[in-house]
């Protein structure tokens, strides 16, 4: 097998080369970050404010769902999700007379498990930013006439975000990390590859050395960004 | 509330046939689960294309059913939750047939085994031996490495036992540098590993020592590599146990096995399934 190969010929563009899979996978795992980590926040920020308010169910109902996600290893969690919601789509087409194999798709999956647990962090570092804004916001807003709902949206959480931001970048290099774990659920990112080739051409240290460099950077591009971001929300 | 619930599992099952492909199963069609990053039985190319020896001999398998076949790449990690759920009809990639396998599911019949060799240095004048029994006797009093945990071990301590000093390794690459280095007369690992020891140059002074160690005379070693399977599939697993048997007779098997492993592999037709 072509294990004899030069480092050039293992990174050659097409042919036998494993740029252009890197490349590819590369992009598996931005996609899933970048749209797991959008929803996530999202979604973090709606948890926060369940346990912030004063219904009671719903603040439960929040707080559990932390602990669940926040307490089970990732790994478990796209296992749960992968496997789980296949399982209950098939339970419930079979009520319907379909017998046969339904599956979500491994990326939908993939983006769906970067989400939910990107919003279990997430809403407590919005938690923690709101219980760091001073009461005297939230009696200015009221002096203002502006109703609970619009003070929220105008004053209150745009200073959420400025404080969440640290946290938040926190958030996102898992959101990147938690991406190498979808391989198991046959979905081709980075790692994947970078296992594949390895394996294959019987240099694995030369493109796990890879992987590693390509993490480092974009934790490292992404740090960068979160902290210009910061400065500039400082004056804002 | 009973009509919004069933609303609402409506737009669930819909929402389910509209996420695509993966919903319309041709029923004719057969499902291949393997890992693709396990040479050489399975492998993965650059362009994404699956090769390897199983690969190979499960495309034979499908053109001997006339079905037509669709391979996917999963880590080993998820494939049997993902048999069992219905994703794939069968699994194959060196799976080595087990007892606790065989209670939940189900295998084709073996095809494949890698046989033991001992394996020792070129000066040792080890080598040559007609069988068994006279390599057992020239490694007596001997000190003897094999890695701890693997069928190898299991071959040690039932039939040497006693006769030489075993010590134990974590890994094949510990036992090859103790080998090289003399600290171990001889050593016992499958067949594969050795053959690419002995093509390195580092490798050069060591030899592969005869006889290959027979599964048959010492059957509880296991039985082989065969394809996982739901045990509720017994039409799918006859018809490709049928088309291991042609495969085996027509000696094509062997020819698959050479093409990637350097030597045949395969196991004999299993006359419980392909008769007499």
């Amino acid at each position: 097998m072509g294990s004899s190969g030069s480092i050039i010929d293992l990174f050659a563009w097409g042919g036998d080369g494993w740029t252009r899979p890197l490349l590819t996978g590369l992009g598996v795992t931005m996609a899933c970050a970048c749209i797991g980590y959008v929803l996530g926040v999202v979604l973090g920020l709606a948890v926060a404010f369940a346990k912030l308010g004063h219904n009671r169910w719903l603040g439960a109902a929040a707080t559990l769902y932390t602990t669940l996600l926040r307490g089970v290893p990732p790994l478990l969690v796209i296992f749960l999700l992968f496997f789980g919601t296949n399982g209950a789509l098939m339970w419930v087409a079979r009520g319907f007379g379909y017998t046969g194999y339904i599956e979500v798709d491994a990326f939908t999956v993939g983006v769906m498990a970067v989400a939910f647990v990107s919003a279990a962090y997430s809403s407590e570092v919005f938690r923690g930013a709101h219980a760091a804004i001073p009461v005297g916001q939230f009696e200015a807003y009221t002096a203002l006439g502006l109703r609970p709902f619009a003070g929220l949206w105008t004053v209150i959480i745009p200073q959420m975000f400025r404080l969440a931001l640290p946290g938040l970048g926190n958030v996102w290099i898992m959101a990147i990390k938690e991406t190498t774990l979808l391989s198991v659920i046959s979905l081709a990112e980075l790692m994947r590859v970078v296992g594949v080739a390895g394996r294959t051409t019987g240099q694995p240290f030369v493109f796990y050395g890879v992987a590693a460099l390509v993490y480092l950077v974009l934790v490292a591009i992404s740090s960068r960004a979160f902290h210009a971001l910061e400065t500039r929300m400082r004056w804002a | 509330m009973q009509k919004a619930v069933k609303n609402l599992l409506s737009v669930l099952v819909l929402a389910a046939i509209l996420c695509g492909p993966a919903v319309a199963q041709d029923q004719a069609e057969v499902r291949i689960g393997t890992d693709g990053g396990y040479l050489p039985w399975t492998s993965t190319s650059p362009s994404g294309e699956l090769t390897g020896f199983e690969i190979d001999l499960a495309k034979q398998v499908c053109d001997r059913m006339k079905r037509s076949c669709r391979f996917t790449a999963q880590p080993w990690e998820g494939q049997i939750p993902a048999l069992e759920q219905g994703k794939y009809d069968i699994l194959v990639g060196g799976i080595a047939i087990t007892p606790e396998r065989q209670k939940r599911l189900a295998f084709t019949q073996s095809y494949a085994n890698l046989p033991i060799n001992f394996a020792a240095a070129k000066t040792s004048s080890l080598n040559g031996k007609a069988n068994w029994q006279e390599l057992k006797a020239a490694l007596s009093g001997k000190t003897i490495g094999v890695q701890s945990g693997t069928q190898s071990q299991k071959f040690v301590d039932n039939e040497l036992k006693g006769d030489v000093t075993v010590r134990l390794y974590d890994n094949q690459d510990s036992l090859n540098l103790d080998l090289l280095a003399g600290r171990v007369d001889a050593a016992v690992a499958g067949r594969s590993p050795w053959i690419a020891l002995t093509r390195t140059q580092q490798g050069e002074p060591i030899e592969i020592l005869s006889p290959n160690i027979d599964f048959e005379q010492f059957n509880y070693l296991g039985v082989g590599v065969g394809g996982l399977m739901r045990k509720d599939e017994e039409d799918l697993r006859k018809a490709w146990d049928t088309a291991l048997c042609e495969l085996k007779a027509s000696g094509e098997l062997k020819g698959i096995s050479e093409k990637w492993f350097g030597f045949d592999v395969s196991t004999k037709p299993d006359a419980k399934v392909c008769g007499a």
